[in-house]
């Protein structure tokens, strides 16, 4: 039966001009996606079986120059349909023990699926089998394959109707339902693949299975969703809502819909209590920014313009505060604002934000996650004054909205390009806005001189307890030295293994008496408390993100390049530093190198570019040519493409005797240059050629010598003879790649080169100033006396 | 047969044990030198690193310098302390010192050190086995607690979903297992005192006998270790805040020294628990009726004994 499907209309305007390319001649905003795709649903949720039924009609365009005889779906949602799918044997042991029954498993189904051509109906499903084209692993449903009655030629567009039902799992991490009646809905449709080029006219599908940590890639369309909840049920979804909220029996029903994304995802549950508030986007654009796009790429004021968003934050009752409610708007005001000013307006109407609920193990649900127009953010009961929490990851997940949604990359193939531009960005918004943490650093705060605090990535930044305690963990002994945390299992976890305790036996007896401890509040007696020396290293003091990254960075600097499958690095913490930290890193390193009136048109042109497109690597390092030059683009080439480190240090500085003028000269005897010189030698310890700035600081003056890379050995000599010495005075400091206190960005002990895997080489000087190791040395020293008088009380 | 000390008695037992410990300086000198020797022994080569690294780096000793720990902790593994090893030798010098302190210290006449040393060694079988009911007690209470009780307990209080009542229930867990434990450290500090004061070799015996003893007067043992933890802690908040002036002045001498007062006041504080347990179970042998423990011998006794 031919129905009439008005979306695909749409899909018929649309030319093969609009191909998700990356248009490498575009100067501006594209209005419009291409439009490959139109998925119009109408799904029902029912919360006792927890299982969303539906049907689509599904419009497909061919925008390849090949042609292709099949279609490729994502079947996502079966990547929680038995514990040897390839999604959960990528996650740890524990995510595979949350499913302990049935009812917590999860999979998708088609139930009819035809193609609709000229009033046929094809029946597709006969044909339909799984096909696992990353790992091979027979058990992972996560991609099928339906062979079509004909061939799909380019430019043509194909007609589908399916019915299908999901069966939501038990969620641990990003979809699936939750406590009470939450139920994240993501990944949860069959969703087509992307066709591509496979060069010579022929075509190929791009349809990875659902991993651990990748699942991102798909061709952007129409979504027109109609959605029936039970009755009183708040929603958030992808899109805009269009007209009243219906009614259909026992069920509410709501129709979104959203031109221009590549995904659809939907939240409900019956607790939320709905915050809604508007931002402006008239006058949001600085002057500096202004000046900088109008020289660099020739943007007027009505380019740069952003437009007005409305926003719902959807909380769970116990987070609905004042306080809660502020911070969460603020955060979303600064991301709007800051990723609209540097990269272009937000084309989309609506955001909403979701809290996501919490497990009885106290996991967030969804916490942390991105979906077109729909962010999960998550917050905690006690946040901290100091600590940016639930603002970082509320960044972060905005960030994606440009850096996922509009820029689409293949998140399986190149994960940095999203998650990696992100963790920049996130940073340098938060740079940017909240400058009242400053007055909270020691001394006075300088101008240009970001600092901030915040908790998102692994690295505590609420005190510091470097010492390795035996069985220590971020919920034993170390939290709750922090007094962050008190957990009495996980502490007594790490007492046992530190007495030579079998793990298995531990683990045990751990997973026993698992409960995750209790937080702390917020108080500033607590505070006070965590920083005495008995307790912490180090007072606590705020932690950039350019150098948190960089310290997770130098975690595992080598282990695999930034650029390739997810699913290939050598480990978790690879895929990790080379997705999150490491490209934040090299991203900071590029804004300092090629600074910032050519830093942000060239990120800003490449998302121009790459907006509604599938970008890669190679079309950044392209615009990294166009606006830093041949060496900037060799250097991300390196940064990104390979292991290789950056590493310059002071190899030696000596005070040698210089010899008495005795014996035959050619042009005088009388050589008056008598006394000691300095010698000083610079050496390039890493693999990566870079030109490399030296300061000499002396008794008089100081003096920057360029040791540039063309023709770089592996070290430079620099010799300072007595004349010199005269002159100038006594040399008091060598700095290598000196700090500059005028960058925007974060001001630190690096200079342009964050990526510098040794710092501590950096610098030298003549009069040792032991302050620093003598506040470190007694700190630990209390430190350690009152770890042994605990253990002496026990004893 | 005396009265046991009243509550306000009992809080002033602490801070006189406090008084008595202080006032066997050379005693407490020795245990204060073991810990401050092993602490000393670990923490040099950290500083010697330390220093190396950040002495000749111009940009450490400003505010820049904690972006370089970073480096430091990766660059050079000997700033990462291990500290299990030392931690059961702090563990194992305290089981030792307990007999010491209990025998000589505060008895009001004068021992020679070799006496303090002899008596630590001799009681220190009955430390241990002590140690090792206390272990086992510790377990079971653990075990009862987290392993039993917590599922029927989460089931019975935790509402699902709830973030405020998981912590609300997390909070109740955590007090009820420390409030045990704390029980159980006491328990184990009186039990070894009744072993030495009645001079029994039973740890088991001595456990039943002073669980009597807590269950009796809950309240004023309680407050009796309250007394004391009380005044510990008033001092090592003034020398916290003392020491934390003094590191951000940059007095790094007048740190040391607090930090020595420090590392003193907790080793006192450690050796007052043992005479606080000592009292208790003094008041509390003295308190009984006559042939309530036929065939005890009191310290008293064996005092005379070693007298004649």
């Amino acid at each position: 039966m031919h129905r009439t499907l008005p979306t695909f209309a749409l899909l018929s305007l649309c030319t093969l001009a609009g191909a998700q390319r990356f248009d490498a001649s575009r100067t501006g905003l594209p209005e419009r996606s291409a439009k490959v795709v139109s998925y119009t649903m109408r799904v029902r949720l029912d919360p006792v079986t927890k299982q969303v039924t539906g049907t689509q009609q599904i419009g497909y365009r061919n925008i390849t120059r090949g042609r292709t005889n099949e279609l490729r779906w994502h079947m996502y949602l079966n990547a929680f349909r038995n514990l040897r799918s390839t999604h959960l044997r990528e996650s740890d042991a524990a995510a595979r023990e949350r499913y302990k029954t049935k009812i917590e498993f999860g999979e998708v189904r088609f139930l009819r699926l035809t193609s609709v051509d000229h009033g046929r109906e094809h029946d597709l499903l006969p044909g339909l089998r799984w096909v696992q084209p990353d790992d091979g692993n027979p058990d992972d449903r996560t991609v099928c394959v339906v062979p079509l009655p004909g061939t799909l030629e380019p430019g043509e567009t194909i007609h589908l109707e399916t019915e299908f039902v999901a069966k939501l799992p038990k969620a641990y991490r990003r979809t699936g339902w939750g406590p009470g009646n939450f139920f994240m809905v993501a990944q949860w449709f069959p969703k087509l693949g992307v066709l591509e080029d496979a060069g010579s006219g022929k075509a190929w599908w791009n349809c990875h299975q659902f991993h651990a940590w990748t699942e991102f890639f798909a061709d952007y369309g129409t979504y027109d969703v109609t959605i029936e909840t039970p009755k009183g049920w708040p929603v958030g979804a992808t899109g805009k809502l269009v007209g009243a909220v219906a009614s259909s029996g026992e069920y509410d029903v709501r129709r979104f819909v959203q031109q221009d994304v590549h995904d659809f995802a939907w939240v409900t549950d019956p607790d939320y209590v709905e915050h809604r508030f508007t931002f402006v986007g008239a006058n949001q654009i600085s002057p500096r920014m202004r000046a900088i796009f109008g020289k660099a790429l020739g943007h007027g004021p009505q380019q740069l313009e952003l437009t007005d968003v409305h926003v719902r934050v959807l909380l769970h009752p116990e987070h609905d505060s004042a306080e809660q409610r502020h911070r969460h708007q603020r955060a979303v005001e600064t991301a709007i604002q800051f990723y609209g000013e540097r990269f272009g307006r937000y084309p989309y109407e609506t955001l909403t934000v979701v809290d996501p609920a919490i497990d009885d193990n106290g996991d967030r649900l969804g916490g942390g996650m991105e979906y077109p127009t729909l962010i999960t953010c998550g917050t905690r009961l006690y946040p901290h004054r100091r600590q940016l929490r639930p603002e970082g990851v509320t960044v972060h997940e905005f960030g994606h909205q440009y850096w996922y949604g509009l820029s689409g990359n293949n998140e399986f193939q190149e994960s940095w390009l999203d998650e990696g531009v992100c963790s920049y960005t996130e940073g340098r918004a938060q740079d940017l806005a909240y400058h009242e943490l400053r007055a909270t650093e020691e001394g006075a705060p300088a101008v240009g001189d970001p600092v901030f605090v915040t908790s998102f990535g692994p690295v505590s930044v609420i005190g510091r307890v470097p010492a390795t305690l035996a069985g220590s963990g971020s919920g034993g002994w170390a939290a709750a030295t922090r007094l962050e945390r008190i957990d009495v299992p996980c502490m007594l976890r790490g007492v046992s293994t530190l007495f030579g305790a079998s793990p298995t036996w531990v683990d045990r007896v751990d997973k026993d008496a698992e409960f995750r401890g209790v937080l702390l509040p917020d108080l500033p007696f607590l505070d006070y408390l965590r920083d005495l020396p008995f307790l912490t290293y180090e007072r606590d003091l705020p932690q950039r993100n350019l150098y948190s990254d960089r310290a997770i960075y130098l975690g595992a600097p080598s282990k695999d390049p930034v650029v390739q499958p997810a699913w290939t690095y050598l480990d978790r913490q690879s895929y990790r530093v080379n997705s999150y930290q490491r490209p934040s890193t090299i991203l900071s390193t590029l804004e300092r190198v090629m600074g910032p009136d050519q830093w942000w048109p060239c990120l800003r042109r490449f998302h121009e570019r790459a907006r509604f497109a599938h970008p890669t690597t190679e079309d950044f390092l392209r615009e990294v040519r166009a606006f830093g030059g041949a060496a900037a683009e060799l250097l991300a080439r390196d940064l990104l493409l390979t292991t290789k480190t950056l590493d310059y240090g002071v190899e030696s500085v000596e005070r040698v005797a210089d010899p008495k003028a005795f014996g035959r000269f050619d042009d005088t005897e009388s050589n008056d240059e008598r006394g000691d010189a300095v010698v000083v030698k610079v050496r390039r310890f890493g693999d990566i050629v870079a030109p490399v700035v030296v300061r000499f600081v002396f008794e008089k003056e100081s003096v920057d010598e360029v040791w540039p890379s063309e023709g770089q050995g592996a070290w430079r000599g620099f010799r300072f003879g007595p004349s010199v010495l005269a002159g100038r005075g006594e040399l008091l400091q060598v700095l290598v790649d000196p700090p500059d206190a005028t960058r925007e960005v974060g001001y630190g002990p690096a200079g342009v080169y964050v990526v510098d895997t040794n710092l501590l080489n950096n610098a030298w000087q003549k009069i040792p100033n032991p302050s620093a190791s003598r506040r470190r040395g007694l700190r630990v020293w209390v430190y350690v006396n009152t770890v042994l008088s605990f253990f002496g009380a026990i004893g | 047969m005396s009265a046991f000390p009243n509550l306000v008695g009992c809080l002033a037992i602490g801070p006189k044990a406090i008084g008595r410990v202080l006032l066997s300086p050379a005693k407490v000198g020795i245990p204060v030198l073991a810990v401050a020797i092993v602490s000393f022994l670990l923490v040099l080569p950290v500083w010697r690193a330390v220093a190396e690294a950040l002495d000749h780096h111009p940009l450490a000793g400003d505010r820049f310098g904690r972006f370089l720990y970073a480096d430091l902790e990766r660059l050079q593994p000997s700033t990462n302390l291990s500290l299990g090893a030392s931690m059961l030798a702090s563990m194992l010098l305290w089981s030792f010192f307990a007999g010491g302190v209990l025998v000589c210290v505060g008895k009001g006449k004068r021992r020679r050190f070799d006496e303090f040393i002899g008596a630590s060694a001799r009681w220190l079988l009955r430390s241990i086995r002590c140690w090792v009911v206390f272990a086992a007690l510790l377990a079971l209470w653990s075990w009862l607690l987290l392993g039993v009780a917590k599922p029927y307990l989460e089931a019975a209080l935790v509402e699902v979903g709830n973030e405020g009542s998981q912590e609300r229930f997390a909070l109740g867990l955590n007090v009820t297992w420390l409030v045990g434990f704390a029980k159980l450290w006491a328990h184990r500090r009186l039990s070894l005192a009744h072993m030495i004061v009645t001079d029994r070799r039973s740890a088991l015996l001595a456990c039943m006998h002073t669980a009597l003893l807590i269950v009796r007067r809950p309240l004023r043992t309680l407050a009796a270790f309250l007394g004391l933890f009380a005044v510990w802690a008033l001092g090592l908040a003034v020398s916290g805040m003392g020491l934390e002036r003094l590191l951000q002045a940059e007095h790094h001498g007048l740190a040391l020294a607090v930090g020595v007062v420090a590392l003193v006041w907790y080793q006192v504080a450690i050796a007052a628990s043992w005479l606080v347990a000592r009292q208790l179970v003094e008041h509390d042998v003295a308190a009984r009726p006559a042939g309530e423990e036929a065939g005890i011998r009191t310290q008293r006794d064996l005092d005379r004994t070693e007298a004649a």
